[in-house]
């Protein structure tokens, strides 16, 4: 987000993402057909919340505010900010909530994890690159990290510790680890 | 005589060698001829062996793309299609599962360590290839047009390829999506390790060269112990001409009459078969008269062990198919059994039950023997225990076979709300007590009042859960949350939170922890209990669709002597009744009493029950209120009771082994003494209500209780039985007190509302964690009460509660 990098220096980014939006699989909300154009779909999906209610965990990547759902007409529950953000897409399940906010990555994780349980929506957020953020007083801290994060990502390590955590997240950002 | 005599000599001498030898060489000849014809006939054994082990290979390799297209890869994928989910929005996780199984298969099908498969594709109906083992995701290639899918419709089909290479085995089956074909998988199999394992040179076999054809001769694989100078393809209309293991010589091969004889046979359940190609000495051979003769006795020794060979494959191969069909059977029969055992179990409740009861009722009949020894004492009391836990196994065992039998239906009635939980609360906090726990109770601020539910399967579910709790809990806290959120007039979603600071849950006992008889933790410590309760709640949530999770751990950061802790959930929808569909609960509770508004000597109350816990939970209630209690087990104690105690009033169970309710109340009536003592019924709820409380009245009870009863309802009545005056909590301060919830300084109060009247809920989360922590966590109950409150994003509420908390009206 520009206003972020008034504030902050991030370093190279880290790792790729987006917010789509889950629900159950029985829920009468139907995943939206994709046009090409991720601002279109984002309308697409938004156009479907009104009185639907919307998981989001305030203070995260995942609050409501940072993606216009307020104004959807949606019925915004919060996440206890003292659970695991991990308990959000079980608590859609249990029916604590119609949908829920989540970052692509572990949405993937999700699908693999409770299949046929949950199906998504459509996205509610452009894709995002994640990256480490360092005081703008602290320019050589961020060298040694980019510097380091790099030869992370040479040495394969990196990408042996995407592969065991989030190996699906491939099949959507092919090229995270080559172009970045 | 001389002649005669020479005559015979010669005989001897010349005939009979001649004559012998002659014999020999006719024999010999014989011998041959039949050696030939065995020679012959074991190698066409070996032939027809060889055909039906490739039969049985294929066999397998069908069996295994048919278990891939059977598999939940599969169908999760063709269900989240259907869903309606795109490739670009979370359908592509389902692809890339099904190549990761794809790709195990390669690497883990293998022969003697040879990879079977080179290469796996799924495609979609419109033949668009979905998955391919060979290159990542989402390439929109479609599948060659030379491989041919619209005759492969129900079963797995072998498919031939032609490439540049020659040609390609392949398998493909279809895919079903609702009883139609949605799509194929095609896999190709490895000639390498098919050449190598079934018809290459390091075989056993008399014949050193095959090759796999279709019915007209056309060679789709040839072995390659064959010589590169003979023109293999040229036989193929001998070849196709073959009919089932004949032998027949090749004609022109090189320049000279026959050296090369072929034998063919159709591959079990294939359109291909296996030739044979054998130079005739080989099978003919050329053996000399003596040679002969070894060669025929050894020859029939090995067409005798070849056969027995052959038979035993043979037998074997039919045993194997005879043993997989008993294994379906079986397993049919093992699954009808299972049903029918929950069927019978479920029909046996009564049987199980009655003789226990008796058990149980001697028991505590004889424990009141006062003939009895302190070592037959204890010996009743332990017959006891362990029939009270024999019981709860069988109630356990019976509810669960019930639910698996189909036969639990759950029966809905309309019921206070609040008092439900308040009479579940009262239970579980008496065995935290027990055990040194903190138990919090933290009710959304606007549940409904009235609901229609299974009240006892309900009941159940949460006291499985709660005890559980404590059970795992040997240090801390067990917490029950309960949230409302309306979605209609007259329908609620109810939250139920169960949280503990116990052993936790490992990850990997996450799913097994629902099954029957599974537990946690160490095994030898926490054995007591059936281990079905939580499988029996899951199967109980089913039926009232609801899903009950788990999450665990849930403190990152224990405190010392607690463990990582645990949190259930659930949510239901239930139908709520009464005036309004939701009534804001009210904070009207009763917190003691007095007599024509002076304070008098307490009230003595006489609890009559068989049941321990339930006798707890009504004298924890009364003499916290001020009354002064005393218990008895069952009826025949009543009379014993009323001379030394002189209650004012008893509360008498009903239902009691030996004197029962009713026969004990006659008993106090028609005592001079007692008769004036108002006795009240207080009995388990039954079907036929009204008629319960008629013959309660008949038999001179002055009131009529079914659990699980209103509170403020029985002290209400109890007060205007003896005259009473009950006290109400005025104020949430006096309420506080009296559950013992201590408030912090007006400073920290003003603090929070102060954050609260700005909106910002992270500010009164925070500073809730904070109170929480201060001395010692003497004021967490109310800092959970404001966390509860925040978290529902209730600031108002947060205001109102604070304002209340120092006396201060609205």
């Amino acid at each position: 987000m520009p206003w972020r990098t008034k504030v902050v220096a991030f370093s190279a980014a880290t790792f790729p993402s987006g917010i789509w939006l889950i629900a159950r699989s029985d829920s009468p909300l139907a995943p939206i057909a994709p046009t090409g154009n991720i601002d279109k779909d984002i309308e697409m999906v938004k156009k479907e919340l009104s009185g639907v209610s919307v998981l989001g965990l305030q203070g995260s990547c995942l609050a409501p505010s940072l993606y216009g759902i307020e104004e959807t007409g949606a019925q915004v529950e919060f996440f206890p900010v003292d659970r695991d953000l991990e308990e959000m897409i079980p608590s859609v399940i249990a029916k604590v909530a119609d949908t829920t906010l989540m970052d692509v990555p572990v949405a993937l994780v999700a699908l693999a994890k409770w299949p046929r349980q949950i199906k998504v929506i459509g996205p509610l957020s452009a894709p995002q690159d994640m990256a480490c953020a360092f005081s703008k007083d602290s320019p050589k801290l961020k060298q040694a990290f980019d510097l380091f994060f790099s030869e992370f990502k040479k040495n394969g390590q990196y990408r042996e510790l995407v592969t065991r955590y989030y190996p699906s997240v491939f099949s959507y950002y092919p090229d995270f680890l080559v172009q970045r | 005589m001389f002649q005669a005599r020479s005559l015979f000599l010669i005989f001897v001498g010349v005939l009979l060698p001649v004559i012998y030898i002659t014999s020999l060489l006719v024999y010999n000849y014989q011998d041959n001829v039949a050696l030939q014809e065995s020679s012959i006939k074991r190698y066409k054994l070996d032939v027809e062996k060889q055909a039906a082990t490739l039969g049985y290979y294929f066999l397998e390799r069908k069996y295994d793309i048919r278990a891939m297209a059977d598999s939940s890869e599969i169908g999760t994928y063709f269900e989240n299609r259907a869903m309606g989910m795109s490739e670009q929005y979370g359908l592509k996780v389902s692809l890339f599962t099904i190549q990761q199984m794809m790709l195990g298969a390669i690497k883990n099908k293998t022969l003697d360590k040879d990879a079977i498969y080179k290469q796996f594709v799924f495609v979609n109906h419109s033949k668009k290839i979905l998955v391919n083992t060979e290159f990542p995701l989402s390439t929109d290639e479609v599948l060659p047009g030379d491989i041919k899918l619209d005759g492969v419709q129900n079963e797995p089909e072998l498919i031939l390829e032609e490439t540049e290479r020659g040609y390609e085995i392949l398998l493909a089956t279809p895919c079903f999506l609702k009883k139609q074909v949605a799509g194929w998988i095609i896999a190709w199999l490895d000639l390498k390790v098919l050449h190598k394992h079934f018809m290459g040179s390091s075989l056993d076999v008399s014949s050193k060269v095959f090759s796999l054809t279709l019915e007209n001769g056309t060679i789709i694989h040839l072995s390659d112990t064959a010589n590169p100078n003979i023109p293999w393809e040229s036989f193929q209309k001998e070849t196709a001409e073959i009919r089932n293991l004949d032998m027949v010589p090749v004609t022109g091969y090189p320049a000279e009459p026959a050296h090369l004889l072929l034998t063919r046979i159709q591959i079990p359940s294939l359109p291909l078969f296996l030739t044979a190609y054998v130079e005739k000495d080989e099978i003919l051979g050329n053996l000399g008269a003596w040679q002969f003769l070894a060669g025929v006795g050894a020859l029939i020794i090995l067409l005798v062990l070849g056969l027995l060979l052959f038979v035993n494959t043979n037998t074997k191969n039919l045993i194997l198919r005879a043993r997989i069909d008993e294994a379906k059977k079986m397993a049919e029969k093992a699954e009808a059994a299972n049903k029918a055992k929950s069927v019978f179990l479920s029909n046996m409740s009564h049987e199980l039950r009655t003789p226990l009861n008796a058990i149980l009722g001697y028991t505590q009949f004889f424990d009141r023997d006062a003939s009895l020894s302190r070592k037959q004492q204890s010996g009743i009391q332990t017959i006891h225990q362990a029939g009270e836990h024999l019981l709860m196994l069988i109630n356990d065992i019976l509810d669960l076979s019930k639910i698996e039998a189909g036969k639990m239906e759950l029966v809905k009635t309309e019921f206070r709300f609040p008092e439900f939980l308040q009479g579940i609360v009262d239970i579980i906090r008496v065995r935290s007590k027990a055990k040194a726990l903190d138990f919090f109770y933290a009710p959304a601020v606007s549940i409904p009042s009235i609901i229609e539910a299974d009240e006892l399967r309900l009941r159940q579910i949460l006291l499985n859960l709660l005890s559980n709790a404590i059970k795992f809990t040997s240090s801390g806290y067990c917490k029950l949350s309960v949230q409302s959120r309306p979605v209609s007039i007259n329908k609620v979603l109810l939250t139920f939170v169960i949280e503990d600071s116990g052993v936790g849950v490992v990850r990997e006992m996450q799913e097994t922890i629902f099954d029957p008889f599974q537990q946690v933790g160490e095994v030898l410590k926490y054995s007591e209990g059936s281990g079905l309760g939580l499988s029996i709640s899951r199967k109980l949530l089913h039926l009232m669709d609801g899903e009950l999770q788990l999450f665990s751990p849930i403190n990152k950061e224990p405190k010392p002597g607690e463990g990582p802790g645990s949190r259930f959930f659930f949510t239901i929808e239930i139908p709520v009744l009464g005036d309004g569909a939701i009534a804001v609960q009210e904070a009207r509770k009763v917190i003691g009493y007095t007599v024509h508004g002076e304070q008098d000597d307490p009230k003595k109350i006489l609890i009559v029950d068989d049941n321990a816990p339930n006798r707890d939970v009504l004298c924890d209630t009364l003499e916290h209120l001020g009354f002064v209690t005393e218990e008895a087990k069952d009826g025949s104690e009543v009379l014993e009771a009323c001379k030394h105690f002189q209650p004012d009033i008893i509360l008498m169970d009903l239902r009691m082994p030996g004197i029962d309710g009713f026969t004990a109340t006659e008993q106090v009536k028609g005592h001079k003494d007692y008769a004036h003592i108002p006795v009240f019924a207080v009995t388990a709820s039954t079907s036929d209500t009204k008629k319960l409380k008629k013959r309660c009245l008949e038999h001179g009870f002055n009131a009529y209780f079914t659990k699980p009863y209103s509170t403020i309802e029985l002290l209400e009545t109890l007060a205007g039985e003896l005259q009473l005056e009950l006290q109400y909590a005025e104020s949430a301060a006096e309420y506080l007190n009296d559950l013992e919830i201590l408030i912090p300084s007006w400073d920290i109060l003003d603090t929070i509302v102060k954050l609260a009247q700005s909106g910002n809920i992270d500010g009164v989360l925070e500073q809730s964690a904070v109170i929480e922590e201060m001395e010692d966590g003497k004021y967490k109950a109310f800092a959970d009460h404001i966390k509860q409150l925040a978290d529902d994003f209730q600031l108002i509420e947060i205001v109102r509660y604070i304002s209340m908390s120092r006396g201060e009206d609205g």
